[in-house]
């Protein structure tokens, strides 16, 4: 049995008996219906996403109105279209996204959406949104299931497309992915700040203390403490409920009421709507078909008439990749503890970590150029940043440098003979009282490694309270 | 079923939840914010509109009387007064735009740029103006000229001119011709900039008052449902947003850019570059740091001459956090101090007090690194004209 034998080696650490009945449960069909769902709604949502961004005006803050934008490694050569062109390549996000969910020309139209939408996120790193991560990954996963054969304007067009049955582990898939992003926003809080002091929950919530009916107590300290704690409970918790049967349906109901008490006192956009949504992958994979019998809906409830696919396991190359991205996903926001300092003062690795509003932070960031003569010309953020990417910059000393080092350029081939770009920083974390993030006597255009970080503020955040 | 309970989960949520200041009519938590914004509304924000209304009224009869006694050939006496009446108008508004907030601010400052457009100011183009008029006065309109070439800026050119040259490459039509009527023709214009300005500050006052556009009402009253304004923290925002004029305008302008000490439009490092000195024909730039400093200390403490009310400091100290209201308090009394040392001609102490001069802009921005960092932190503000983006 070589197949059994590789998988039991991929899942080395379980004994043999465990990892066989893995690779079996794990290459059994299931109902494509859970599969087919999340690709109706995952389309719908990133729809309704993308009109939301189209109508909110945010193309042109984002996009036009800068003049300069922070890049990622490798990624330098990624610009934006004009204005209008933004607007147009939006516009064509929004057709591709219900081509998603209708299934028509899903293979291209999920390949096209998931590229489109990374090349927004790859223009500028203050763009930068978990949920617009995940977005991108759950676009890749998508690209490689089925998730058109069933329910799909594809299959009526090709029947033979159809499947009532896809291996479980395509859904497991899904369900890593969204459980990563639960359990590791959920260890993200695992932080003195929140557990210890409620912070930043206790700022975000005494701003709204005129909430009705529940206002008055976000004042309140242990409000914002016990919150803090229910969320990293919840977090880390929660994957474990739905994947429990008898729990399943109470903890999305629980689920249901954290996401929408997140989204009406954060600014998260989207991301209650895609977790809340995603999360339906942890039901049982008929359960579309359930809730379509309770509707009244039994044609589509229907299990599709297609022939049943035989179990047979993965080949090695797809074991291969999809082991590949399950590591980089585990390890990639973990990368932060092997990183010397706090991650919400440094920022390294704080990104594809699933570090979800775990941190308040703002700035004030002006940069000192030496030149030959050794004069000091100061240079405001301002001169090349929009108010937005400048305070998402304050916070971030990676995008700190590479301010600098633009700054640096920009002034030579103004004809000034720059010989160092230093920063004078003041950052506020979580309430603290403004301390210098970067090192002022480094010059940042050249410093090879990051030790112009300094270390965080010493000393327990504020806790803001509102008395009589 | 569970999708019926799903269902009715999600309907209880979309149905319970209420927008926020639609359901309350005050704010519940222990700090008075209503109270907060009706003291800064009606006794620090109202009365800078009220005075700035009364002293731009009087300009364009104070410059009436100048081109008058220029016609009769007799200007000694009148000149200067026209020049105090602008000035004193001027004065007032560095104090209003210090924290521009409501009408002025709308539609990307409109209003504020009609009535006070520093930086914008094209010398050139009032120079067309100045003969243009002269020579057909109907033919000239201030309400279809670009800002750059009305508002107070240009009546402080107008009424201070250093020479009788135009400031144009080729020379404007008509400006040959002007010979000895250029005073007056100076005058003029500036007479009429100066009553578009006195009707702008007449409807901007008009757009504040309780009998008016009531936009007192809409900040003391915000988050009820007598305001447009959602919630009281967001009309708190609103005027912490106008409070930042003093990071951008004041310390980056007024005072890095003029003295060298950033990148300026002259290119000078450590050298003054006067086309970067607000109010540089008058003269009159430190006269409007003091103004702009000492309107914000009203906005931080709620303390004027003659009322003291909650503020920003009372906050701050509401939320538990006094060390940091004393902190900024202290440091921006420590820049009016230094703003106080200064010479009263600016480009005298660019001159030679530059030492004071970046004194003054390192005292400004001690204080701009607490307001962009844990003011804004500590109650949960945002910066302005941030994209009302999302975030996770």
């Amino acid at each position: 049995m070589p197949d059994v034998a590789y998988i039991s080696k991929g899942v080395m650490l379980l004994p043999r008996p465990l990892a066989d009945r893995l690779r079996a449960a794990a290459i059994a069909h299931v109902d494509i219906a859970s599969l087919a769902a999340f690709r109706i709604i995952f389309g719908a949502v990133m729809f309704v996403g993308i009109l939301r961004f189209l109508t909110t005006g945010w193309i042109e803050p984002m996009y036009g109105e800068p003049t300069w934008f922070f890049k990622y490694p490798g990624f330098a050569w990624v610009e934006p279209w004009s204005a209008t062109g933004m607007y147009i390549h939006y516009g064509v996000l929004a057709a591709l996204a219900l081509a998603i969910a209708l299934g028509v020309y899903f293979r291209v139209a999920i390949v096209l959406f998931t590229l489109g939408f990374l090349y927004t996120q790859l223009i500028d790193v203050t763009n930068y949104l978990n949920h617009h991560y995940l977005v991108v990954l759950l676009g890749i996963l998508l690209a490689f299931l089925p998730a058109h054969a069933a329910w799909s304007i594809d299959v009526r067009r090709h029947p033979a497309l159809a499947r009532a049955t896809v291996p479980a582990w395509f859904v497991w898939l899904l369900r890593f992915q969204v459980g990563v992003v639960y359990v590791f926003a959920g260890l993200a809080k695992a932080k003195v700040d929140w557990l210890g002091y409620g912070q930043p929950l206790n700022l975000w919530l005494a701003a709204r203390s005129e909430t009705p009916l529940v206002g008055s107590l976000f004042g309140e300290p242990w409000v914002a403490l016990a919150m803090s704690w229910a969320g990293f409970l919840f977090d880390t918790t929660i994957v474990a409920w739905l994947s429990w049967a008898r729990t399943r349906i109470a903890a999305y109901v629980v689920l249901i009421g954290f996401h929408g008490v997140t989204g009406y006192l954060l600014n998260i956009g989207m991301f209650p709507v895609i977790m809340t949504s995603s999360a339906l992958i942890f039901f049982s994979p008929s359960w579309p078909r359930r809730v379509l019998r309770a509707l009244g809906r039994e044609r589509w409830a229907a299990p599709i008439a297609a022939t049943e696919a035989r179990a047979t396991s993965p080949r090695r190359f797809v074991v291969a990749m999809i082991a590949g991205y399950v590591i980089v996903q585990l390890a990639l926001p973990l990368r932060h503890l092997v990183l010397p300092g706090n991650v919400l003062w440094n920022e390294r690795g704080i990104r594809f970590a699933w570090h979800v509003v775990v941190r308040e932070k703002h700035g004030a960031v002006t940069f000192i150029a030496e030149l030959a003569d050794h004069k000091q010309l100061e240079i405001p953020a301002h001169n090349y940043l929009t108010p937005r990417q400048d305070r998402e910059m304050s916070g971030q000393p990676d995008l700190i440098v590479q301010l600098a080092r633009h700054i640096a350029e920009d002034l030579r081939e103004r004809g000034y003979q720059v010989t160092a770009i230093r920063a004078r920083t003041a950052v506020s974390l979580n309430g603290r009282a403004p301390a210098a993030m970067i090192d002022p006597t480094i010059d940042l255009v050249t410093a090879s490694t990051e030790r112009w970080v300094l270390p965080e503020p010493a000393g327990p955040p504020p806790r803001v309270t509102i008395w009589n | 079923m569970f999708s019926v309970r799903i269902s009715g989960l999600a309907l209880c949520v979309a149905a319970c939840g209420s927008e926020p200041g639609s359901a309350s009519d005050a704010p519940t938590d222990g700090f008075d914010r209503a109270g907060m914004l009706a003291h800064l509304a009606e006794h620090v924000l109202l009365p800078m509109q009220a005075t700035f209304a009364t002293r731009a009224a009087a300009v364009p009869a104070a410059i009436a009387a100048h081109c008058d006694a220029l016609d009769a050939g007799q200007p000694a006496a009148t000149l200067e007064a026209a020049r105090a009446a602008g000035n004193a108008a001027i004065d007032a508004w560095e104090r209003a735009d210090t924290l521009l907030v409501g009408p002025a601010a709308m539609d990307h400052a409109k209003l504020r740029n009609e009535i006070y457009a520093w930086p914008l100011l094209s010398p050139c183009e009032l120079d067309r103006d100045v003969a243009g008029r002269w020579a057909d006065p109907a033919s000239y309109d201030v309400s279809t000229e670009l800002v750059n070439a009305r508002s107070l800026t240009a009546v402080e050119y107008l009424l201070y001119p250093t020479t009788s040259d135009h400031s144009c490459v080729t020379a404007p039509t008509g400006w040959d011709t002007l010979g000895a009527d250029l005073p007056r023709a100076r005058c003029r214009l500036a007479q009429a900039i100066a009553t578009d300005v006195a009707a702008k500050a007449a409807e901007l006052h008009t757009a504040w008052r309780p009998d008016g556009g009531d936009y007192v009402g809409e900040l003391a009253r915000a988050g009820t449902s007598a305001s447009t304004i959602p919630s009281a923290q967001e009309a708190i925002n609103r005027i912490s947003d106008g409070m930042f004029y003093v990071d951008k305008m004041v310390k980056d302008m007024k005072l890095a850019e003029a003295a060298g000490i950033a990148l300026n439009a002259c290119q000078t490092v450590q050298t003054p570059c006067v086309r970067e000195v607000e109010l540089r024909f008058s003269d009159r730039a430190t006269f409007a740091l003091r103004g702009n400093l000492d309107a914000l200390r009203q906005a931080l403490t709620g303390t004027t001459p003659i009322e003291d009310g909650p503020a920003f400091d009372d906050f701050m100290r509401a939320l538990g956090q006094p060390e940091l209201a004393d902190r900024m308090i202290a440091k921006l009394d420590a820049a009016i101090a230094a703003a106080a040392a200064l010479p009263d001609s600016f480009l005298t102490a660019l001159d030679t007090d530059y030492a004071k001069v970046v004194a003054a802009h390192a005292a400004v921005r001690d204080f701009t690194d607490d307001l962009k960092s844990q003011f804004l932190t500590v109650l949960a503000l945002e910066i302005p004209n941030d994209v009302a983006a999302d975030n996770d």
